[in-house]
């Protein structure tokens, strides 16, 4: 084999991976549902990736008392979200597949990671969009706890893969600056 | 002559000057006789020698260069990352890695530079490698994702192989050992099971290792074997040495983490593993040295198994002291046999390494801190005069008549 086509093809098979990643993301991004899911932080840093934040969303605790659905799920879970008054989007209801209890509504993905009973029955579910990267010393910048509410703007695709877009701040997008 | 012949001629030459210089100052050979062998290569005049003895130091700079590069791109992008459009943050790492390999092809097969050539295919490596996470970070993908050092992996070893890259294998590797890592920490996260998971990542050294020993039953792969075997045993020594501790053990205990209660993962993987141990013992030429090998590959897969089911146990730390001593005691002696100065370092900087753990694990709290310290560089340096007594010892009787052949000669450069 000619060194042209060795070089065809590892530049082949790395653009291939690269355009993967980019691909699956991005069609999510095209093709998803925008929903909004109010969240509380908590603050680390990378140091291999600059800055990011590590939300937890209303949603990554769950009572399955209070939604319909699989009341005993499996670890991959599939939460029914519907559009509240106020424009944040509250789970409905927990399946273990891809199936939906109500019109209007959104499945989203994610893994159970506990079930615990010590305050009632609750289920903590990760979602795969709980780290969302931020500009460099901006993680202070965002109002927590100041009357505010804040929440991220997430694209959901139809088999249920997220990908979190914007912060928003009492319902309008937040620019966060680098400092 | 090709191109071909030309570069092993060059290659040849340049490592037989390296070795012409080591045997002199160890006294195998005379000034006259490195003189003499050197002018036989066409090296008669001091600045040619010079010139051929400095290739390693293009290498090595070369390839520094291409590390300290990639890391100050990466730096500039991630310096102005919010700035940039999306699209023009998507566009980065394909034209980075274009630029690179471009550069690294033309001067490799246009220019006949090959030790630069390499170094801007390791640069293209780096920014594949870089851009992979830097296009997840614009996706907000969990920064702990085992699939992205998985796509690396799969990325790179087509690099490795079609250009017979080693530093890029070895980076390959590394990048299959964090997606292992990754993997089991992000699967068991803060579960009992976590712990017995951790097993796999030994497992894993043991399967690297075995894979060496594969390749170099063919030809075409046998320069991939050495660097599959060392990183193996670095994983597998890691994790052993993790193990040579207490806390661990007193941990598993405290946690109550029950027999029988390992994620099935950890017994697929000791079964694939032990497939390719196998594999490996069937396809090399049998003597008492594979047996001995194979059967020691064997033993620390059942050993394994062993502490994935029954993992509450205090002794295992004693147990795993001694794992760790036999396998540094196998280098030194595999190395012995093979005549292979490489293993023997290896093997006697283990020793090293467990004798000052265990050293400061023992004394630290014993002894008051000027004591600690005078105890411990006496103990040090009456160690290394051991060693290096013994060392030297070793690779006397090497060079003797009788000795074994090497299989690779003494003092040939680290495998990547």
């Amino acid at each position: 084999m000619t060194p042209i086509r060795k070089l065809a093809i590892v530049v082949g098979v790395q653009v291939l991976i690269l355009l993967s990643v980019l691909g699956f993301k991005q069609y999510t991004i095209w093709t998803g549902e925008t929903v909004v899911l109010a969240v509380a932080p908590v603050d680390p840093r990378d140091l291999i990736r600059g800055d990011y934040m590590t939300v937890q969303y209303d949603i990554s605790t769950l009572d399955p008392d209070k939604l319909a659905g699989d009341e005993y799920p499996s670890d991959r879970v599939y939460v029914e979200l519907r559009e509240s008054e106020g424009g944040t989007w509250d789970a409905v209801a927990i399946h273990d597949g891809r199936e939906r209890s109500f019109d209007d509504t959104v499945l989203l993905k994610g893994d159970m990671k506990y079930r615990s009973f010590r305050n009632g029955d609750e289920l903590t579910v990760d979602y795969g969009i709980e780290e969302i990267f931020i500009p460099e010393g901006s993680g202070s910048q965002l109002p927590f706890g100041d009357g505010h509410t804040v929440a991220v703007e997430v694209k959901v695709d139809r088999f249920g893969n997220a990908v979190p877009r914007r912060f928003l701040v009492d319902g309008e997008p937040f620019e966060l600056e680098r400092r | 002559m090709t191109d071909t012949d030309g570069m092993e001629e060059r290659e040849y030459r340049e490592r037989l000057a390296h070795d012409v210089a080591r045997w002199q100052r160890e006294g195998l050979i005379s000034n006259e006789q490195e003189r003499g062998i050197m002018a036989r290569i066409g090296a008669g005049e001091p600045r040619l020698v010079g010139a051929l003895r400095l290739g390693w130091l293009v290498s090595a700079v070369a390839l520094i260069g291409a590390i300290v590069l990639a890391a100050g791109v990466v730096l500039l992008f991630a310096a102005n990352w919010q700035a940039m459009p999306d699209g023009f943050r998507a566009a980065l790492p394909f034209l980075g890695m274009f630029t690179a390999y471009g550069i690294g092809y033309a001067l490799m097969f246009r220019y006949d530079m090959q030790r630069i050539g390499s170094a801007f295919l390791l640069l293209g490596a780096l920014l594949f490698e870089s851009g992979l996470f830097l296009l997840a970070q614009i996706y907000n993908m969990p920064v702990e994702s085992p699939a992205l050092w998985l796509l690396a992996t799969a990325g790179l070893l087509p690099l490795a192989y079609l250009f017979e890259s080693r530093i890029v294998l070895l980076l390959a590797i590394a990048n299959a050992t964090s997606w292992v890592i990754a993997e089991m920490v992000t699967r068991y996260q803060d579960s009992l099971e976590s712990l017995s998971a951790l097993v796999v990542v030994a497992v894993f050294g043991v399967a690297l290792y075995a894979i060496g020993r594969l390749h170099v039953l063919r030809t075409s792969l046998a320069r991939y074997g050495d660097v599959y075997a060392f990183s193996g045993l670095l994983v597998l020594l890691g994790l052993v040495y993790v193990f040579t501790f207490d806390e661990p053990w007193r941990e598993i205990i405290d946690s109550s983490v029950e027999s029988f209660a390992a994620p099935r993962i950890v017994y697929v993987a000791i079964g694939l593993t032990a497939a390719l141990v196998a594999a490996q013992w069937w396809l090399r030429e049998r003597s008492t040295e594979v047996h001995i090998e194979t059967a020691a590959q064997g033993a620390l897969l059942a050993l394994a198994a062993i502490v994935a089911t029954w993992p509450a146990w205090a002794g295992y730390a004693v147990l795993f002291n001694g794992v760790y001593f036999a396998i540094a005691a196998g280098l030194v002696t595999y190395g012995y046999l093979r005549g292979d100065e490489r293993y023997i370092n290896f093997g006697l900087t283990v020793v090293g390494v467990g004798l000052l753990t265990r050293y400061v694990d023992v004394f630290w709290s014993l002894l008051a801190g000027s004591a600690f310290f005078m105890v411990g560089g006496v103990l040090l340096l009456a160690v290394a005069f051991g060693v290096e007594r013994g060392r030297r010892g070793l690779i006397a009787t090497m060079n003797d008549d009788d000795a074994p052949p090497p299989a690779h000669p003494v003092g040939s450069e680290v495998p990547v």
